[in-house]
């Protein structure tokens, strides 16, 4: 299989076969554009990836070459109820939080739509079932700037909501009860 | 990976991307530094619900889940006008047959869905579109996907009611909240938000400029790091100068406006008063209508009466063309007249002897005095009525 050689952005020069980068959908159009020429020694640089977000890049493609395409999905509604994270990916992505950030933005760049994924689906699984106060203590946000009174507000429409949900599903179990203590 | 190229790599790499060159102090890579694309990818994969409460924490999460929120409603209307046609075209063209077919009951739920969105869409697209709230509720757009999913998977799905409880109760107390709480206060928002969103104007008397049609050009900034916030400033002083002029034309347009309708309310009060006028001329021209009927009335009466006399006349004329028996008949009258006369003569005869009577029985004294007039009155009463009989008819002739 031919190789190809990717230099990182401080320069380090990765060679790498073909057939396992054309998961990148940036580098496949590229190849596809441009024409593959085996002869040629020529370098392709990746200003927005670093050596080691590459390396990891070129890690999770290898281990994943032999994967089936995607099914494509005829609407995007569905894309959501997507599979799991399988346990090799979930270990393969227990790295730092700047690092996992770092490779979501290189996935974005290569557009590799799988590693993208799992990533997100990392995060959001890190994001999900969290109140705002932890969010901000996990991803460092600063938060007291940052807050209108307009969004506070909103906030409190939430809890209104779930109050009054409560309080008629309250009311109907007591309806429904009585209904049936009539009827016995 | 040598310490030393560490540097040298990280000036490299963020010295392309204006974004992330403020990293460059803490050199840690936070999520709220990720780009809006990152962002959305990640909280994509959290259900609507959760997107609608992790608006709060900063305006970059606000900004990318109002997106979210806005775009998941869009989907879901869409998945939904899908699911519809799916079923619909299984279903036969009969009505009897429709409803004994296995799909009757889907049908029935996204019908009922189909009310639920629209109502929904009423109640919040509007001011999407105003960009001056997002769908508000990501529960609802949970709970109908929820309630399409389930549809589209099973056969044999429960009742409409027992299914659609759920999303009928939160998205009726969404949109309530929204009329009752929100409403009042994104009004004041409105005016201020047009100008900022609305691309054009198309008004007569001229297209407003949009600053956002200068947008297109702030991404390329980023790619000269030398010149860029010059420019950015450029852009910024010309986008500022636009939404002056914008500001301008829009109170101006407001101006004009409030002319008009002060205008049409001064013709909206000459219309009514015109109104009021022809009716009391109306009722006028019937009264008069009524006048003149009753003038031909008494004219046609008068004609008839016109024409009686005329007929009068020209009997009478006839009559008058001989003249004999007009002088016999005044023969006639004359002689009555005569005899007329004699009988009144006899008749006061008569009362005069009664008087002449009445006297003399009345005063029956012996005096020679009294005798004496008595003989006088006598003579003179006897001669006087032989008098008048004498005079009389000679004077009546």
């Amino acid at each position: 299989m031919p190789n190809i050689k990717l230099q990182s952005s401080d320069g380090e020069i990765f060679a790498v076969d073909i057939e396992i980068i054309k998961c990148s959908v940036t580098i496949k159009t590229m190849l596809e554009d441009l024409g593959i020429d085996e002869a040629e020694e020529e370098v392709v640089p990746l200003p927005n990836v670093n050596s080691a977000i590459l390396n990891k890049i070129i890690q999770w493609a290898t281990y994943h070459k032999d994967d089936l395409p995607p099914p494509s999905f005829e609407d995007e509604a569905e894309e959501n109820s997507n599979d799991d994270i399988s346990s090799w990916d979930a270990d393969f992505l227990k790295v730092e939080q700047s690092t996992l950030f770092e490779l979501i933005l290189a996935a974005n760049y290569l557009n590799i739509k799988d590693l993208l994924n799992i990533t997100c689906k990392t995060v959001a699984n890190m994001i999900e079932g969290k109140t705002t106060t932890e969010l901000c203590e996990i991803f460092n946000i600063n938060r007291d700037c940052n807050i209108s009174e307009e969004e506070q507000e909103e906030e409190c429409i939430k809890k209104e909501e779930k109050k009054s949900v409560k309080k008629r599903r309250r009311r109907r179990t007591r309806k429904a009860v009585e209904e049936r203590d009539g009827k016995e | 990976m040598q310490i030393d190229t560490v540097d040298n790599y990280e000036q490299l790499r963020y010295s392309s991307n204006p974004v992330i060159r403020q990293l460059d102090d803490n050199m840690q890579l936070t999520l709220i530094n990720l780009p809006d694309v990152c962002l959305e990818a990640i909280l994509s994969n959290l259900s609507y619900d959760e997107i609608s409460r992790y608006r709060i924490v900063c305006r970059q999460f606000n900004r990318i889940c109002k997106k979210l929120l806005n775009r998941g409603f869009n989907l879901m209307e869409k998945y939904h006008a899908q699911c519809l046609r799916a079923v619909k075209s299984k279903l036969p063209r009969r009505e009897s047959e429709r409803r004994s077919h296995p799909l009757a009951r889907h049908c029935d739920i996204l019908t009922a869905i189909e009310t639920r969105i629209s109502m929904l869409s009423m109640t919040f697209i509007k001011y999407v579109d105003l960009n001056v709230c997002c769908f508000i509720p990501g529960k609802v757009i949970d709970e109908i996907f929820r309630v399409l999913r389930l549809i589209r998977e099973t056969k044999t799905p429960p009742r409409a009611h027992e299914i659609l409880q759920e999303l009928r109760d939160i998205s009726s107390m969404a949109m309530e909240h929204f009329d009752e709480k929100i409403l009042p206060d994104l009004k004041h928002n409105i005016c201020t938000s047009m100008i900022g969103t609305v691309n054009s104007y198309d008004i007569p008397g001229g297209v407003m400029i949009s600053p956002s049609r200068n947008n297109s050009a702030l991404p390329h900034c980023n790619n000269y790091s030398s010149n860029c916030s010059e420019k950015l400033n450029q852009t910024f002083k010309k986008i500022n100068d636009r939404i002056k002029k914008n500001k301008i034309f829009f109170s101006s347009v407001k101006n004009q406006m409030g002319r008009i309708k002060l205008r049409m309310q001064r013709q909206d009060h000459q219309i009514r008063m015109q109104n009021l006028k022809l009716q009391k001329q109306v009722k006028k021209i019937h009264d008069q209508d009524m006048q003149l009927a009753e003038m031909r009335k008494h004219l046609e009466e008068w004609e008839q009466k016109m024409v009686d006399l005329t007929t009068e006349l020209s009997r009478a004329r006839e009559e008058t063309q001989n003249p004999d028996s007009l002088e016999n008949r005044k023969r006639k009258a004359h002689i009555d007249i005569i005899n007329a006369d004699v009988e009144t003569l006899q008749q006061t005869n008569e009362l005069h002897a009664k008087k002449r009577k009445l006297i003399v029985e009345r005063k029956s004294s012996s005096d020679a005095q009294d005798m004496k007039f008595k003989k006088f009155m006598s003579e003179l009463l006897a001669k006087s009525a032989l008098d008048k009989y004498l005079v009389g008819p000679s004077c009546s002739r």
